[in-house]
């Protein structure tokens, strides 16, 4: 292995970092890292720029994906609808030409767009448009012979309509709250539920979501549906826990505040004093620290630990 | 269609027009497409433009994938050009809302970002409104290619050899991308770090 200089390991310094040196340069690099203070420090530099970086990525906010998703299907819809009516037309084509299936009336030809590429009868079809919005239906086609060509765009989707304190709707609410795979219905979901914290199961839940979720956004969310339990003191042990560990600003600043919404000394136990100092010495945000210490001067403690 | 089918059994369902393999397929890689156009585009209203267009674009064409490549690396190659042409067309729209909801109302979240202090821990004092805006300024300046080839290997983490494959280009020009961006970094950066 051939003794490198201080100039190559730093022109090899970002290629090092991101793992695409061959092996053997890897090596050599390190080796002479490993007697070197200098390059040493270039490498914590490069690295702590490394994180500065991750730290600056813009999280996706937090409806956009299900934004995205509900336009796609729209205008996968709407093409889909647009095709159907070809076929329409091509059948209307041949059916003049066959004596057969000349109208004796006129007849209206209905395209039914997006319909999972099931067939419907006509008559299954005109009992669902029947009912449909009648701003959801468009005249594709209109012929001077009386023909007409309605279309009516359907979808898969099923929807059920209750109170959220319906026990099934509630259920629905509490599975979608942590297993839903994006974070927009998660937070949609944790909005939904805000009012019904008194349930022991939504506040459950809530908890959960506020302390696992991988989004800062429902984080903050489920944080706020638990308003109306904020004077328990286990939930309150959660909101100091939050308070410790969350590395988002919002949370934390969430999760203080509604700490502070009960401001009797009887609301705080010693466990949560020892977190709001601990937090006294770790919190970098002024607001955040400012709150903590209106935290133990309330519960009558020190802001510091002697 | 069940959850477990695989990409190559899904996707053949999907061009022989099963509409619920398509919307499987596009689930699968739906995130990580949006992630990297609004991470680029560091606006929403771009990044869903770029969403929509890139899958109406794999619907419309995947009855031509022959699985030459991976569909990953296919997709890719749709959105990193659609990104490259929006990038060179577009000025990004700078900012973003940056309002938090707390229980004492609205609070602007880069007034409540930790201050920089000097002695405090240097890997919590990186994360300051200066730095960020420092970071976003360089993102700016750099090349629309430069931009996604920093976007590809830092965000979302491939390596050099498959950006290549993926932007048409070579390893090593990629890699030139890449050496010029963190020496821009380096430079931008350097009191913080």
């Amino acid at each position: 292995m051939s003794q490198r200089s201080c100039d190559w390991v730093r022109e090899q310094l970002s290629l090092y970092v991101y793992g695409e040196l061959p092996m053997e340069s890897e090596e050599s690099l390190e080796a002479h890292a490993a007697g070197c203070a200098a390059c040493q420090e270039l490498i914590a530099a490069e690295r702590r720029m490394h994180a500065a970086l991750d730290e600056a990525a813009e999280p996706l906010p937090a409806h956009l994906l299900m934004e995205c998703r509900r336009a796609l299907q729209v205008s996968l819809q709407a093409e889909a609808a647009r095709r159907e009516s070809v076929w329409g037309r091509l059948a209307s084509f041949f059916a003049a030409d066959a004596w057969i299936w000349k109208p004796v009336a006129a007849c209206a030809l209905l395209a039914a767009g997006f319909s999972g590429a099931k067939w419907h009868s006509q008559r299954e079809m005109l009992q669902e448009m029947a009912q449909a919005p009648a701003g959801e239906l468009r005249l594709v086609r209109s012929s001077p012979g009386g023909e007409v060509e309605i279309a009516y765009d359907v979808t898969q989707k099923r929807v059920v309509r209750g109170r959220v304190d319906d026990e099934a709707i509630r259920g629905l609410l509490l599975r979608a709250v942590t297993n839903a795979p994006d974070a927009g219905t998660r937070g949609q979901m944790a909005e939904a539920l805000r009012g019904q914290a008194q349930s022991d199961d939504v506040r459950q839940a809530l908890l959960v979501a506020a302390q696992k979720d991988p989004s800062a956004e429902v984080r903050v969310k489920a944080l706020s549906g638990l308003r109306s339990r904020a004077g328990e003191m286990t939930t309150r042990r959660a909101f100091v826990n939050m308070l410790r560990q969350d590395s988002d600003l919002g949370v934390r600043t969430q999760a203080v505040d509604l700490l502070l919404l009960h401001v009797t000394p009887g609301r705080f136990d010693a466990e949560m004093i020892g977190g709001l100092q601990d937090m006294m010495r770790r919190e970098e945000n002024s607001y955040v620290r400012a709150q903590c210490q209106r935290a133990l001067t309330v519960a009558n403690a020190s802001p510091f630990i002697f | 269609m069940a959850n477990s089918l695989d990409e190559a059994t899904l996707i053949r369902a999907a061009q022989g027009g099963d509409q619920d393999a398509f919307e499987q397929l596009v689930r699968q890689y739906d995130q990580s497409v949006l992630k990297l156009a609004y991470n680029l585009l560091r606006s929403a209203e771009d990044a869903q433009d770029i969403y929509q267009e890139a899958f109406l674009r794999v619907h419309k064409n995947l009855h031509q994938f022959r699985f030459d490549c991976s569909f990953h690396t296919w997709l890719y190659r749709i959105v990193t050009n659609l990104c490259l042409d929006l990038l060179r067309k577009r000025k990004v729209r700078k900012e973003e809302a940056t309002v938090v909801q707390t229980s004492d109302g609205e609070k602007d979240r880069a007034a409540m970002m930790p201050e920089v202090r000097g002695d405090g821990d240097p890997q919590r004092a990186l994360v300051s409104g200066a730095l960020r805006g420092r970071i976003r300024q360089v993102l700016e300046s750099l090349t629309p290619r430069e931009r996604m080839v920093f976007e590809l290997r830092h965000y979302e983490g491939l390596r050099l050899r498959a950006i290549g494959e993926k932007l048409g280009t070579s390893e090593e020009a990629a890699k030139n991308c890449l050496f010029r961006v963190t020496q821009k970094m380096r430079v931008a950066l350097g009191d913080f770090v």
